[in-house]
């Protein structure tokens, strides 16, 4: 084909090139939205109509879109006040009012027609805005209409997103907009219609919602326990213009074999009330095996009233709980065992709530009674994991007829396999940094490898303090560092140490491992799992914790009323109680300490210096942990007298430093010095620090003592368990290499 | 002592009611039961469970302590924000009891009728060797390991290591998986084939701006990923097509957070539309299961022609999905939720 210029000249062109260009010009209307708007606005509907079927035919998105803004400007919305969501919405909410659908032309009516047909094929259930083109047409349309939009909606069922479908709910169920329709066109047909081409889910939600609207709190709206409780609450105020609306529930729910759990109220109120028998038998066959999703609360919720009977001797009521468990068996097991356990505790004579009462049963029962047998029947069936199951189907499962409960040994052995975490990875072996180790103790020996390899200095707050800089001004710096108070202090902590390494710490760990049934006897500590040790010697990590805080609060809570000078009287507490965790964290993992009494220093060392201490010559390690002492007590002395500004200033520098020093030098230190300045000297400042001082202070020296007692308690937990760790998969694979 | 291999065995065998450990939840299929037997019309029936984060017991806490220390600026952003990464798993202080709900779940799906396992990447919380390790035991232990059932490919968390930039043990170790530019297809019994990719962008050759402050997080398709399928899809005719892929495809099924909108971090994988496109040469209805984000998909949730699964982050959700291949080649995605 040859193209004519208009100038004169002439290029030869294929045809394709120019159907090329139409091509692109439609397919440029969906990256430009306000391009489309403008460009259908000279479209009579069915040039429109005409033009969307043949190049929109694949982009059923972009149909709609042009079709809505065809619409949307037919109804009389401006581009200038509106959203581009809601220029494509909004005008298909409006045309459910038949108001707006009567200014429609039949070319237009065919333009929802388009929509209502746009969803692709693969999409299980209608695209929203085809969905409500099609309500739209079914609703308000004429007789060969509505005939054609109750073929659409047939097909497919309307989307299931629990929001949208509230929306449609709240819109169509409006009574005063319901009664302007023909009777054969309001909420409950387009449901019914649903319900018979088989969409018994989609039922099943609108229902729910439906009541939800009318019965729900204002801002539950769509979440499940509200549609609970407003199904409820419909079943419990019936009236006899809800039969239509229970009955629909029902059919849908036999029907669909639906498990939604507020369908259930509606279910018991259906079958009361309804006066067709044979009908009534359908409902009740499906509801007996009560196959509604539950929570064991809500369970308990359902069921109150009979367990008060039970409770208070009615045998009857207790029967007919069997008999709705056993009917349950198959249906929904999970509520059944819920349903049982609650029923067990009932029996037990003993106080408390329910879930105590229930442990106290199983703890106790040494006969298994039908109940007792049905309730560990029930625990391998639903595949329990809570202890107090897999330990009561362990001790009885020798006295349980599993064949009664079509169950079989291997199922047993599963459930009691798989549900303790440790049962089936003893003996099992991986390879963990090029060692084979058990399968349990492959997270210690990854707890040690990232310790060795992550911790390069002292930890964060310990780190801290030990670059704190000390006035050389204050006495007591001088008096803390002289060598006599280091000498004084190394032999003291000699002394602490000495103490604790002499003390066993056998049998009390013994007693801790017996109580977490981990083992019989000391000499079984070095083949247990180093995770079970682990957790074992975290106790004495806690109970550490706990005094260095307490020691660290009580001398920093008082410095403020002794000049500062009990902020040195918790170093005796600190230096001992560090002794003791040092050498008897060694004890938890099967060590004597006094069989190498240099352990504790090294751990003492780890702690203070990261993985790799520059020395660990005890001489050296007390040294460090003196100076550490001296300068946090400095920090609570002085906060103590309020010399906010001698302790903050030196440290505050130093970070400032850093800060500068990553930020490239941006602040200036100039500019940064009278900032600070021009802050601290204003007469608000001033009050402010007065007010502190009196009230504050003590508080906040509490809590300085404790956190800085309990960093370094910290560091010496982690130090030891991590150096102690290393020596015990040492001494258990010969292949792991110590690494300290 | 019963091995791991004999409990897997017995595993295999395991039947019962699926309904006694999962709860339903939602179907493609409005026509379905509300119940997680599988129907007598499912020819083949895919379990999809995704972003597992199985935690370890490496003492997180401390571990990121001493991240925190004597680190460039880059870095520290980097590990400040692995911080929530690490303390924001619902199941950070109970792996045991996240381990035995898993076994759970696996066993479940041997009582569900399931043919064929397949894991959307992020098996592992912190990428670290003891993850790996803990999620083969519980895949030895319900039967799968090893079975041939099974297709893992990785995600964003099995290939960056929390505590090193670059793994010492990668995924590779412990997962036979598919790699950045290297998918693979594998064939299921029904006329239906796996098209398993990695949707990680390359780390080394092609790293995300963002990533030297953040974990990786960004999904990318390669070409060689494009012209491998188009290569193949002659052998490939009449299948049914299903594509498994970590990161999604589509934003327009969750919330947008704030981490897509400050440098474009969780967003869909870059190069979607063109892997749907190539996946129409064989199927024009593929269906592509992915994970990545962890809200919870409709399981009625299709993108153009395509159905997806991705039943979100198992810690939070405990769904699983359940893809139902019929005798009529139809797919049905019917969600299920973990008693608990």
């Amino acid at each position: 084909m040859t193209t004519i210029i208009p100038n004169g000249l002439s290029e030869d062109s294929e045809i394709q090139d120019v159907s090329e260009a139409v091509a692109q010009f439609y397919e440029r209307l969906p990256e430009d939205f306000r391009a489309r708007w403008d460009a259908v606005q000279d479209h009579d509907p069915a040039t429109l109509a005409q033009r969307v079927e043949r190049d929109f035919d694949d982009h059923p998105e972009e149909r709609r879109e042009i079709l809505c803004a065809y619409l949307a400007q037919r109804l009389g919305y401006s581009w200038l006040f509106n959203r581009r969501q809601t220029l494509l919405e909004r005008p298909l909410w409006d045309l459910l009012e038949p108001e707006h659908y009567t200014q429609l032309g039949a070319q237009e009516i065919e333009l929802l027609f388009l929509i209502a047909t746009s969803s692709r094929k693969v999409r299980p259930a209608l695209e929203p805005r085809a969905a409500l083109s099609a309500i739209v047409l079914w609703r308000n349309g004429d007789e060969a209409t509505h005939a054609r939009a109750t073929e659409i909606l047939k097909t497919r069922p309307l989307p299931s997103d629990e929001d949208w479908l509230f929306d449609l709910v709240r819109v169509l169920a409006k009574r005063a907009v319901d009664l302007r329709v023909e009777s054969r066109r309001r909420l409950l047909d387009l449901l019914v219609l649903q319900h018979k081409a088989g969409f018994n889910s989609l039922v099943g939600l609108a229902i729910g919602l439906y009541f939800a609207r009318r019965y729900g709190s204002l801002f539950g709206s769509t979440k499940r326990a509200n549609l609970v409780v407003s199904c409820e609450k419909a079943a419990a105020d019936y009236r006899p213009r809800m039969q239509p609306w229970l009955q629909l529930a029902a059919d849908a729910t036999v029907a669909g074999r639906l498990t939604m759990p507020w369908l259930e109220p509606l279910m018991n109120a259906a079958i009361r009330h309804e006066t067709d028998d044979a009908r009534r038998e359908r409902y009740r066959a499906y509801h007996q095996g009560r196959p509604y999703r539950v929570s064991a609360a809500r369970v308990a919720e359902i069921y109150a009233a009979p367990l008060r009977l039970v409770r208070q001797g009615d045998a009857h009521m207790g029967a007919a709980m069997l008999y709705d468990i056993d009917t349950m068996w198959d249906s929904n097991p999970g509520r059944a065992k819920d349903l049982l356990e609650l029923l067990i505790a009932e029996t037990g004579q003993s106080k408390g709530d329910r879930g105590a009462r229930l442990t106290r049963v199983i703890e106790a029962v040494e006969v298994v009674d039908p109940l007792m047998e049905r309730l560990i029947a029930l625990y391998v069936v639903t595949f329990d994991l809570r202890l107090t199951a897999i330990s009561l189907t362990r001790r009885l499962r020798d006295r349980v007829e599993w064949s009664k409960f079509g169950l079989t040994d291997a199922d047993v052995d599963l459930y009691l396999m798989s549900a303790d975490y440790n049962q089936p990875l003893k003996g099992q072996r991986v390879l963990y940094a090029g060692v084979v180790l058990e399968h349990v103790d492959k997270d210690a020996a990854a707890l040690v490898h990232y310790f060795r390899t992550k911790r390069h200095t002292a930890n964060s707050v310990t780190g801290v303090i030990q670059n704190f800089a000390t006035p050389n001004e204050w006495l007591a710096t001088h008096v803390g560092h002289s060598p006599f108070v280091d000498r004084m202090f190394h032999q003291t902590m000699q002394a602490f140490e000495r103490f604790s390494r002499e003390r066993s710490h056998a049998d009390k760990v013994l007693s801790m491992l017996q109580a977490a049934e981990e083992a019989k006897s000391f000499d079984e500590v070095p083949d247990l799992p180093a995770r079970s040790v682990l957790r074992v010697a975290q106790h004495a990590r806690h109970k550490a914790l706990l005094s260095a805080a307490l020691a660290g609060a009580v001398a920093g809570g008082i410095a403020p009323a002794t000049a500062g000078a009990s902020a040195v009287l918790d170093a005796p507490v600190v230096m001992a109680l560090t002794a003791e965790v040092c050498a008897a964290t060694c004890w938890y993992f099967g060590f004597d300490p006094a069989d190498d009494p240099q352990l504790p220093v090294l751990i003492l060392a780890i702690a203070l210096s990261g993985a790799t201490p520059p020395s660990t010559e005890p001489v050296d390690v007390h040294r460090q942990l003196h100076t550490f002492m001296v300068r946090k007590s400095l920090i609570l002395a002085a906060l103590g007298q309020g010399a906010y500004r001698a302790v903050l200033g030196p440290t505050l520098a130093s970070g400032i430093g850093v800060l500068r020093e990553r930020t490239g030098r941006v602040i200036s230190k100039g500019r940064l010095v009278r900032m600070l300045r021009r802050d601290a000297e204003g007469d608000w400042s001033r009050r402010l620090a007065e007010t502190a001082n009196l009230y504050a202070l003590p508080v906040v020296e509490g809590i300085a003592g404790a956190t800085l007692n309990v960093a370094l308690m910290y560091d010496i937990c982690e130090a030891a368990e991590a150096v102690l760790i290393d020596r015990f998969l040492a001494r258990k694979y010969p292949d792991w290499k110590r690494t300290w | 002592m019963v091995s791991l291999e004999q409990i897997g065995v017995m595993a295999r065998a395991a039947n019962g009611n699926a309904d006694a450990i999962f709860d339903w939840v939602a179907s493609s299929d409005p026509r379905r039961d509300h119940t997680l037997r599988r129907g007598g019309d499912v020819k083949l029936r895919i379990g999809h469970i995704t972003d597992i984060h199985v935690p370890s017991e490496v003492q997180l806490l401390e571990r990121l302590k001493d991240f925190v220390n004597n680190d460039s600026i880059t870095d520290f952003a980097y590990k400040i924000s692995a911080i929530p990464n690490a303390l924001m798993h619902t199941y950070a202080g109970a792996r045991d009891l996240y381990t035995t709900i898993l076994r759970k779940t696996l066993l479940g799906m041997r009582r569900a009728g399931v043919d064929h396992l397949a894991i959307t990447g992020d098996l592992a919380h912190c990428g670290l060797e003891t993850e790996f390790l803990e999620m083969q035991a519980i895949l030895r232990v319900t039967g799968w390991w090893d079975s041939g059932q099974m297709s893992v490919v990785p995600g964003n968390h099995d290939r960056f290591n929390l505590y090193e930039r670059f793994a010492r043990e990668p995924m590779e170790q412990f997962f036979d998986v598919p790699s950045t530019r290297n998918p693979r297809f594998r064939e299921l019994p029904g006329g239906v084939v796996l098209y398993e990719i990695e949707s990680n962008a390359d780390r080394i050759d092609d790293r995300h701006f963002m990533e030297d402050l953040f974990p990786n997080t960004v999904g990318r398709i390669y070409p060689e990923e494009l012209d491998f399928f188009e290569a193949q899809r002659l052998r490939w005719a009449g299948y049914r097509v299903i594509t498994l892929m970590h990161h999604h495809l589509s934003d327009d099924w969750y919330d947008i957070g704030a981490e897509t909108i400050l440098g474009s971090l969780m967003g869909p994988v870059d190069g979607a539309q063109s892997l749907m496109d190539v996946t129409k040469l064989v199927d024009p209805n593929s269906v592509f299961l992915h994970g990545h984000k962890h809200d919870v998909m409709v399981p009625d949730y299709t993108l153009g022609a395509h159905p997806v699964s991705c039943p979100g982050g198992f810690a939070e959700s405990l769904s699983v999905n359940f893809i139902d291949v019929t005798h009529n080649d139809e797919i049905v995605i019917t969600q299920g939720k973990v008693r608990v």
